[in-house]
């Protein structure tokens, strides 16, 4: 809807379609002898920046204007009040603007409206990241507005190259998100597509970057993602000086990166601030870590069910001996205590922190302790699945799609052995390797084999090589299509 | 006639060579002839001859128009192969005591289901990386076997025109390669490469491996199963470390990449729909049936396979290049 | 479509037909006595308890076992196999059917095998590692028997139990053809390097092998086959031309009693022979082959030093 020049009604129809909302305020003003109005949301501007900016220099206005539009026109290219200032004429981009934080200038005469960025929202301080936690690295993370996390972007990268671009999501919500790249590393083709996918977002709103991940990537059933998170903006901008996008939510503290190589979820910061060679000791253990939280319980069942001529004498007679009270089947066993493990972390992740640490604490220890000394489970099953879990906590990134596989590898493990789980490994590989997102597939550099880079995966080479002959993940797109 | 070059998908040198190399080495796992040196012997000059007729394939690959009849033999074959070697992945789960004989097929199926659908680049990846896994299985196998080996083993009698012949058959996939090769990337080395690539797993390390395998076998050439699992069953660090668990996944993970491969072919296109995906794969595994109930190993089939992928290439470059002097004594004319 | 597959593979999944493994029995020792009626017997290593049982066939034996026990039986940790029938005629089977493992040991035992176990007066697999490891007898795994059975000669050398000792015999399609001498089997063991020690008395002063590198040659000298075991040996004794003589009869009496007497190949003579460029040795039967061994010649050529 477009404004007229008729205050009083423009006033009143802005009423009528916030539905007289009592959070816009409007504050009646002449000035220079033409009526004018000042809207604001309450809690959304800084009260000190209006004083300051918005009404000494508009109360020192001496001059006289022929209309209101004369006026706004004179403040809008003679005064510098506010580094963010725009003109509007639509009814509906104003109320974005007035939701956003901008104070609105109505003015009678004018077919327009004059918005001044004075944001002064209160919002979470700038804090370490909780979910990825370093030691050497920086330790600011996102915080939830968005420009604040443009400008701890743009703090770390100073470069021409870096450009961002906003863009309004959610029908509803309206939500701000901000596309970063650098823009020699980066094709335009790719942004351009970015850009498509998120101008189309079939959504009424965007709370989380969980919102947005699901139609960026190919397809909903992917257990690993093509996309990655992050909190942290030293991450990101490592990302982009590789090519790849940022994507920022207002809102959330975690950005969304494309795209996001299965191999990199096993990097993390601190690798680059160890010495090489116990950075890559520590990815090697990542890599067992890994295998040991999806194929651990799996192998073991298979072992013990099927194949009991691959664990040791000794070992398996202790595990018969322990299996001799337990009234389950090993495989129900296995899934019951992995059900539980699930069950007890996921009550001490929603609870307070103070009461979160004592459920972990009484689920872990005394309903293990109590299970196994009362028989219905066994003392192997229970180190195997813990192991197993514990291992999982290496490689958090990929939590969700281990607690999916491991029931998964346990039932082909309990139903065909060795190789029910080399069946189940070969659709877990495919699903990886059929998994591309805007045409990188996430199984590089293994395959396709790109074997420069492998000095980042199969070890963390010093930063001289490293650093020779920068890796932009274009490569991969590259060969992929070639 | 229509004539057809195939471009999608396109695989790299390594990709390609990486499925023939599972698919030769899925065959491998399965076959049930006892390792001799004759063997080694046999199945190197085998290479050598197969690399030879295949250069100049390489070379004339712009030339080849494929049609479809030819287009639809070569589907044809590939199907057909892939029920010898579902049969002989299943005849190693058995041979191996596998358990849950009735029920591994139905899975072996379902998850054949799913990656068929997958995209065939998909295949290509999942190649490469198994690749990296068994050559690093590959490089541990003589560190442990080589401890008990006999080298005088390697003079037991055995049949080096047998090998070579077996290796033909073993090594049908090869009659895709015109099929691939027009799938290959546009650059200029990539099918050489490939080529190269293949030779030289197939050339040397597999002949290398029945070497090591004779060795450590001995005389136990009346052996009937696979001579690759007695060699892992004998090898001495494989009391306190059993490296089977391992080898056995790989077994099956080849199975699965060699027929889902073989299968893509029969039905290339990337977003088949279910039903021909499913009617196709049925196809297979009830041909693989017959084949294990009939106690037949595919030996006429692999042959008739490997001749059409070495022969009907040159026939149809033949043919065109007939033609095309045809057409151009019309034109002068 | 992707919905269906996974329905498709938990079900299958779910059909499964897991094992308990609370009731599976495992053996350390199996007997079995292919006499008529054929009998069983396992030694279960979780309860330390015998079980026998009467199967239709000895190759059977598993089927009645389980039976017996009403339990499944695991038999991938047994490491002893005691048989009083011809291994010719049972190893093959159960090998073929993955019974046993490859390198499972075998001892024979003349008479009633599941008795003696009953009876807790078996050796143990501990019993055969020791003798192998100090020299008394050369490493013989089930694998090895039967390669020895199929190829070579068809003649197989199998550990026995014989008066409370442990020894070797010869076996071939028929059955039992001798039993070697306690020198013999010490021969073998030099020959076949599988010891870790390998101590005797030399005119009753300790002897001690360091090291041993032997070699096995084969020419032919008109049409007759002649064999000649060379190296040097390493000792360590103070009665050095004793231990040479003893060293050498030793090996002198492993190819007597095994190639010269009884026409057994256990020490890769066939392929010797052909490494050598004997041509009879790639063309002729398992019989013809071991006709000539009876008739070739054996040289020993030992180079024995401190």
């Amino acid at each position: 809807m477009k404004l007229n020049g008729n205050l009083e009604e423009t006033l009143t129809r802005l009423q009528h379609m916030t539905g007289c909302s009592d959070d816009l305020i409007l504050s009646r003003v002449t000035l220079c002898g033409i009526p004018c109005a000042l809207l604001t949301c309450e809690g959304m501007t800084s009260a000190g920046l209006l004083g300051e900016l918005i009404f000494d220099p508009l109360n020192g206005l001496q001059q006289t204007f022929p209309d209101g539009a004369a006026l706004l026109r004179q403040i809008y290219d003679r005064k510098l009040l506010s580094a963010d200032s725009t003109l509007t004429n639509d009814a509906g981009t104003l109320l974005t603007m007035l939701y956003s934080g901008f104070a609105v200038l109505l003015s009678e005469g004018a077919n327009a409206a004059l918005c001044f960025g004075i944001q002064g929202y209160a919002s979470r301080s700038i804090s370490e990241p909780s979910g990825e936690l370093n030691i050497y690295g920086a330790r600011d993370g996102f915080s939830e507005p968005v420009r604040v996390n443009m400008s701890l972007i743009r703090r770390r990268m100073k470069s021409p190259a870096l450009t961002f671009s906003l863009i309004s999501a959610g029908t509803v919500s309206q939500t701000d998100l901000c596309l970063c790249w650098l823009r020699d590393r980066v094709p335009a083709s790719l942004i351009a597509e970015i850009r498509q996918k998120l101008q189309t977002l079939p959504l009424e709103t965007v709370l989380s970057s969980g919102y947005v991940r699901p139609f960026l990537e190919e397809s909903d059933m992917q257990l690993v993602h093509s996309i990655g998170t992050t909190e942290r903006p030293d991450i990101l901008c490592a990302k982009m000086l590789e090519g790849r996008v940022g994507i920022l939510i207002d809102g959330t503290p975690h950005a969304l990166v494309i795209p996001q190589l299965f191999c990199e979820t096993f990097q993390t910061m601190d690798d680059y601030n160890y010495p090489p060679a116990y950075a890559t000791l520590l990815r090697w253990m990542k890599y067992g870590a890994a295998l040991l939280a999806l194929l651990l319980p799996a192998a073991y069942l298979a072992a013990a069910l099927w194949h009991p001529e691959l664990l040791h004498e000794t070992l398996l007679s202790l595990l018969t001996e322990a299996e001799q009270t337990v009234p389950f089947s090993l495989a129900a066993e296995m899934l019951g205590i992995l059900f539980m493990f699930e069950t007890v972390r996921e009550a001490g992740l929603r609870l307070p922190k103070a009461v979160g640490g004592a459920v972990g604490m009484i689920g872990g220890l005394l309903i293990g302790d109590a299970a196994v000394k009362s028989g219905l489970i066994s003392t192997p099953v229970l180190t195997v699945a813990a192991l197993s879990a514990t291992a999982g906590f290496v490689i958090p990134e990929h939590h969700a799609a281990l607690t999916v596989l491991r029931p998964l590898f346990i039932f082909a493990a309990a139903a065909a052995g060795i190789p029910g789980i080399a069946l189940a490994g070969m659709l877990l590989l495919y699903h990886i390797c059929g998994t591309e997102v805007f045409g990188f597939p996430v199984s590089a550099p293994i395959a396709p084999l790109m074997p420069r880079r492998l000095q980042d995966i199969l070890a963390r080479v010093g930063f001289r090589r490293l650093s020779q002959g920068n890796f932009r993940v274009s490569e991969i797109r590259e060969q992929a299509e070639e | 006639m229509q004539q057809t070059t195939p471009c999608t998908p396109r695989w790299s040198a390594l990709q390609t060579a990486a499925i023939l190399l599972l698919c030769r080495l899925s065959a491998f796992f399965c076959c049930p002839v006892p390792y001799t040196a004759a063997y080694a012997k046999g199945m190197f000059a085998a290479v050598l001859v197969q690399a030879a007729m295949l250069l100049p394939l390489v070379k004339l690959r712009h030339l080849l128009r494929i049609p479809v009849p030819a287009l639809w033999l070569f589907r044809l074959s590939a199907l057909t192969l892939a029920a010898v070697r579902t049969a002989d992945a299943f005849r190693l789960m058995k041979q191996l005591r596998c358990p849950a004989p009735h029920l591994l097929p139905l899975m072996f199926l379902a998850v054949l289901l799913y990656t068929v659908s997958r995209p065939q680049a998909a295949t290509a990846r999942t190649a490469v990386l198994l690749l990296v896994l068994a050559s690093a299985g590959m490089l541990l196998l003589p560190v442990s076997g080589l401890r008990a080996a006999h080298a005088v083993s390697l003079y037991l009698p055995g049949n080096a025109k047998g090998a070579f012949l077996r290796e033909f058959r073993q090594s049908a996939e090869l009659a895709l390669l015109p099929v691939l090769l027009t799938n290959q990337k546009p650059k200029e080395q990539y099918a050489p490469h490939a080529l190269t690539a293949v030779c030289i797993g197939r050339g040397a390390v597999l002949p290398l491996l029945v070497l090591l395998g004779t060795m450590q076998n001995g005389r136990l050439t009346n052996w009937q199963g696979s001579p690759f699992f007695l060699l892992l069953a004998r090898t001495p660090l494989s009391d306190a470390v059993r490296t089977d668990g391992f080898w056995l996944l790989l077994a099956v993970g080849c199975a699965v990449l060699c027929v889902t491969f073989l299968l893509q072919q029969a039905i290339p296109q990337t977003r088949t729909p279910a039903l021909p995906r499913l009617s196709v794969l049925l196809i297979c595994t009830g041909a693989a049936a017959c084949f294990i109930r009939t106690g037949y190993r595919g030996e006429g089939l692999g042959i008739a396979a490997a001749v059409t992928g070495a022969g009907l290439p040159y026939l149809l470059l033949a043919v065109q290049g007939i033609s095309n002097k045809r057409a151009a004594f019309r034109r002068t004319e | 479509m992707r919905k269906s597959i996974l329905i498709c593979l938990l079900g299958t999944m779910l059909l499964t037909g897991c094992t308990d493994i609370r009731t599976r029995k495992s053996p350390d020792v199996l007997a079995i006595d292919s006499g008529n009626p054929a009998r069983t017997a396992m030694h279960a290593t979780q309860d330390d308890t015998v079980i026998t049982a009467v199967p239709s066939h000895p190759l059977l034996f598993r089927t009645a076992l389980e039976n017996a026990a009403g339990a499944e039986i695991s038999a991938g940790h047994l490491s002893l196999l005691l048989l009083n029938g011809n291994p010719a005629e049972l190893l093959p089977g159960l090998l073929q059917s993955q019974e046993i493992a490859p390198t499972c040991k075998v001892l024979y035992v003349r008479s009633d095998p599941c008795g003696l176990l009953e009876s807790g007066g078996a050796p143990t697999a501990g019993q055969l590692d020791a003798a192998v490891s100090t020299g008394q007898l050369p490493v013989r795994t089930a694998d090895l028997v039967y390669a020895d059975l199929s190829g070579g000669s068809g003649v197989s050398a199998l550990p026995a139990w014989q008066q409370d000792t442990l020894t070797l015999a010869l076996f071939d399609a028929q059955g039992i053809c001798s039993v070697l001498t306690e020198t013999a089997c010490r021969g073998l063991a030099l020959l076949g390097g599988t010891y870790d020690t390998f101590s005797f008395n030399a005119d009753s002063a300790p002897c001690t092998v360091r090291s041993a590198s032997l070699r096995i040659s084969a020419n032919s000298v008109r049409g007759r086959l002649c064999f000649t075991v060379s190296g040097s040996i390493r000792t360590e004794t103070s009665h050095l031309p004793a231990a040479e003589l003893l060293l050498t009869e030793m090996v002198s009496e492993a190819l007597t009693q095994t190639a010269q007497d009884a026409g057994a190949d256990l020490l890769f003579l066939r392929e010797t022979a052909l490494r050598c460029g004997i041509s009879d040795a790639k063309t002729c039967t398992q019989m013809q082959w071991r006709e000539l061994l009876k008739a070739a010649s054996f040289r020993v050529d030992l180079r024995v030093s401190v």
